[in-house]
């Protein structure tokens, strides 16, 4: 084990042959990670039950954690209600709102009327309405867009924006030659390139990043 | 009488007064001794003598021949005392008459004092104190000091100074003089104050004042009015679109057509007909309710579909309002079909953890996900049977399809990335569709066109939803949302049409024409 506390290593950081700080932490992280991806490689029946094992804990952890951060909400607008700071009242409508929907669920169930009521009457108006002023600020954006900046890009994404919000609607039953086809080209020519790019990027971007945590570089666990 | 400064306090004292008779401080410099007493000094002060002692025979030839240069140089003669306190009293303005430069009422005033002080007769020196014994310097250091002050220059110049005639340093030459100068009271000199400060340095340091001024005090916000054109111009456009939609509800026109169907639309259509008689099929309700709108609309056709053809539903979610959002789902927007929860359907709830619970599905179900939403032992118990959607599934590869609904890109990624494999290495049947929001189509499109393909046929929207209601004939439950869809997406086209040719002219209209340009020119 190491020389020092916290730490794992061979020799001690005054002969300085191996005085690499090496965390506990690092090597649980580190050993893991090559048992959870040997485990979708390999077929051995240990590494299958090690692998499936180790996901179980994760999912639980990560149950654990949504209790943790409910907590943290709940007690960071406590004191910020009781500390009287501005937003006060927004913290107390929070606080409400939790309780009462934490005792009404916990009580009856989330199948229940009153949970139900509950749901579709104040969540899913507010988050809708919310997501509805997008379209609004969207079309407003692209309204301003070729006032702000009068280029060929600019006139190329709105005519483009166009075409794929016309050819998406019904058009009061007008059928124009070629803009399904249009819209259909873009959709699988320019935009999949895109996408595609995108995919390609986000792969090496994980294997990079799972690559770093795996020989130690990157410890997001670190805190 | 003459009168001497003090050096100390600057007070005035009677020439002949060795101290000040106010601060007791010397008034005159250390003068030499009597011509008598200064010819029992030694004679290395005035001349050279042989070294008698032992240790001036020591002396080095080259020390000898520097004290003999110093002995053939001419000495400037010494002044007596006298000499020097003429200097004094001259240098002091002493000189009998008013003088030079002094006005007139300081010299009443200095008479006047010096009267007063003439009656004072200094006390006459004490015949019983013997005067202090002439300083015998050994002759090493003699020979030392003879040897610094070998030069011409220094030699003559200490010729000229006085010795020291009392006190410890009696007969030493040039030992700390008490020139008569030195009494004269000077004050410090004066320098300007003033700085010489150029023009734009007075600029300079105005504007750094006026910041470090400025730096405590709180500047008040620029006051906007409180309706602007871009107010103006925001509240019209949403009024606008908002006018057109209700406009469309309220008064329905002549139905549009429903589009037509696109490939991968028809191939999910392909595969829910293609399921067996009760098949299984797992449903992921994967996203937000601020999306329930479109998902709805979307999914509505397809879980249709699902229901027509009998299949057992098993339903989970890895968001937790997913539940909630696939509970409403059922029983609201699929009242038709009286689907019983346990029985056609089970609800298995949230599973926590993002794409490790995506694995846990392809492991062990049961253990992953134990309980319905409603509490109960979804896989079965001692006092009660497994429930029919469960009945022979231990993974995700057990179902005859997934049906994935999502609106997350990331999401939707992990569930191809984690899950699909799976399927298709499970049973040749199994299938992963999807019903995704609109904005997906171009991040799961590549997974579908991928040979062998990742996912098996999806549903892109309110669009791809009404082309798969159209496929089977169900129209209705798309129409509602499909003509005022269409209504709101035009007016944004029309919108965004007449600003951008507005302001793709305005400038060109504006712009002066050339043969006013030239006449101005």
């Amino acid at each position: 084990m190491g020389n020092y506390p916290g730490s794992l290593g061979w020799g001690s950081p005054e002969t300085g042959w191996c005085s690499v700080k090496f965390p506990f932490s690092v090597a649980v992280a580190i050993g893991i990670g090559l048992i959870t991806l040997a485990g979708y490689f390999l077929n051995i029946p240990v590494l299958q039950t090690l692998r499936m094992a180790l996901i179980e804990w994760a999912t639980t952890l990560a149950a654990v954690a949504l209790l943790v951060g409910i907590a943290n909400l709940f007690t960071i607008h406590w004191n910020k209600l009781t500390s009287g700071k501005v937003g006060g009242l927004y913290s107390a409508i929070l606080i409400v709102s939790l309780v009462l929907t934490l005792g009404v669920v916990g009580w009856f169930g989330p199948t229940h009327t009153y949970s139900k009521w509950i749901f579709n009457n104040v969540q899913l108006p507010v988050e809708g309405s919310l997501l509805a002023l997008l379209a609004i600020i969207l079309v407003v954006a692209g309204v301003r867009l070729l006032r702000l900046r009068s280029n060929m890009l600019s006139i190329i994404f709105i005519i483009t924006a166009m075409v794929i919000l016309l050819a998406t609607g019904p058009l009061f039953g007008i059928s124009v030659p070629g803009l399904t086809e249009l819209r259909s080209w873009i959709a699988q020519v320019p935009a999949m390139a895109g996408a595609r790019g995108l995919l390609l990027g986000i792969g090496l971007g994980i294997v990079a990043a799972g690559l770093r945590v795996l020989i130690g570089s990157d410890r997001p666990y670190r805190g | 009488m003459a009168e001497i400064n003090c050096p100390l306090c600057g007070k005035a004292n009677p020439d002949d007064f060795e101290v000040c008779q106010y601060c007791q401080a010397r008034l005159k410099p250390l003068l030499a001794p009597d011509s008598a007493e200064e010819n029992s000094l030694p004679q290395d002060e005035t001349g050279v003598e042989e070294p008698t002692s032992p240790a001036a025979a020591e002396i080095p030839e080259w020390l000898q021949e520097l004290r003999q240069d110093e002995d053939s140089l001419e000495l400037e003669p010494e002044r007596s005392s006298d000499e020097l306190a003429a200097d004094i009293s001259e240098a002091t303005g002493d000189a009998g008459s008013i003088p030079t430069g002094t006005p007139d009422w300081i010299y009443e005033v200095e008479q006047e004092t010096q009267r007063d002080f003439d009656h004072i007769e200094p006390p006459p020196p004490s015949p019983a104190e013997p005067g202090p014994e002439p300083a015998a310097l050994p002759d090493w250091l003699e020979s030392i000091r003879l040897g610094l002050h070998g030069t011409p220059g220094l030699a003559s110049s200490q010729a000229t100074e006085p010795v020291e005639s009392t006190g410890p340093l009696a007969g030493l030459r040039g030992v700390l003089a008490a020139d008569a100068l030195i009494s004269r009271s000077r004050g410090p000199a004066t320098r300007p104050a003033k700085l010489r400060v150029s023009a734009n340095q007075l600029v300079h340091i105005d504007l750094l004042r006026e910041l470090v001024e400025s730096e405590g005090k709180s500047q008040p916000l620029p006051q906007k009015p409180s309706i602007s054109s871009e107010h103006i111009l925001r509240w019209g456009i949403a009024l606008a679109v908002c006018l057109a939609v209700v406009w469309s509800i309220i008064f329905p026109g002549q139905p549009a057509a429903l589009p037509a169907f696109q490939e991968e639309t028809a191939e999910l259509n392909r595969l829910i007909e293609q399921l067996p008689d009760g098949g299984q099929v797992l449903v992921a309700f994967d996203y937000e309710p601020g999306e329930f709108a479109e998902l709805d609309a979307a999914a509505s056709a397809v879980i249709d579909h699902l229901m027509i053809q009998g299949a057992y539903l098993t339903l989970v979610s890895t968001t937790p309002l997913g539940p909630v959002l696939a509970e409403r789902f059922i029983e609201e927007l699929q009242p038709v079909h009286h689907y019983t929860a346990g029985v056609q359907y089970v609800n298995l709830g949230y599973i926590p953890g993002g794409t490790a619970s995506l694995v846990m599905l392809t492991g062990n179900m049961p253990r992953a996900l134990p309980y319905t939403i409603e509490g109960l032992a979804a896989w079965g118990s001692e006092s009660q049977p497994v429930l029919p959607p469960l009945q022979g599934i231990q993974n995700v590869g057990d179902y005859d399809l997934v049906m994935v609904l999502v609106d997350d890109p990331d999401v939707a990624r992990a569930w191809v990335e984690q899950v699909e494999p799976f399927i298709s290495s499970s049973s040749p049947q199994g299938s992963l569709g999807m019903v995704i929001s609109a904005q997906l189509e171009p991040i799961i499109r590549p997974y579908y066109d991928a040979n062998p393909r990742q996912i098996h046929g999806f549903v892109a929207g309110l669009r791809g939803g009404a082309s798969y209601a159209r496929l089977n004939g169900r129209e209705e439950l798309v129409r509602s949302y499909w003509d005022s869809f269409g209504v709101g997406l035009f007016m944004a086209v029309l919108l965004m049409l007449v600003a951008g040719l507005m302001y793709s002219t305005y400038p060109l209209l504006t712009r002066p024409s050339k043969s006013d340009s030239e006449v101005k020119g």
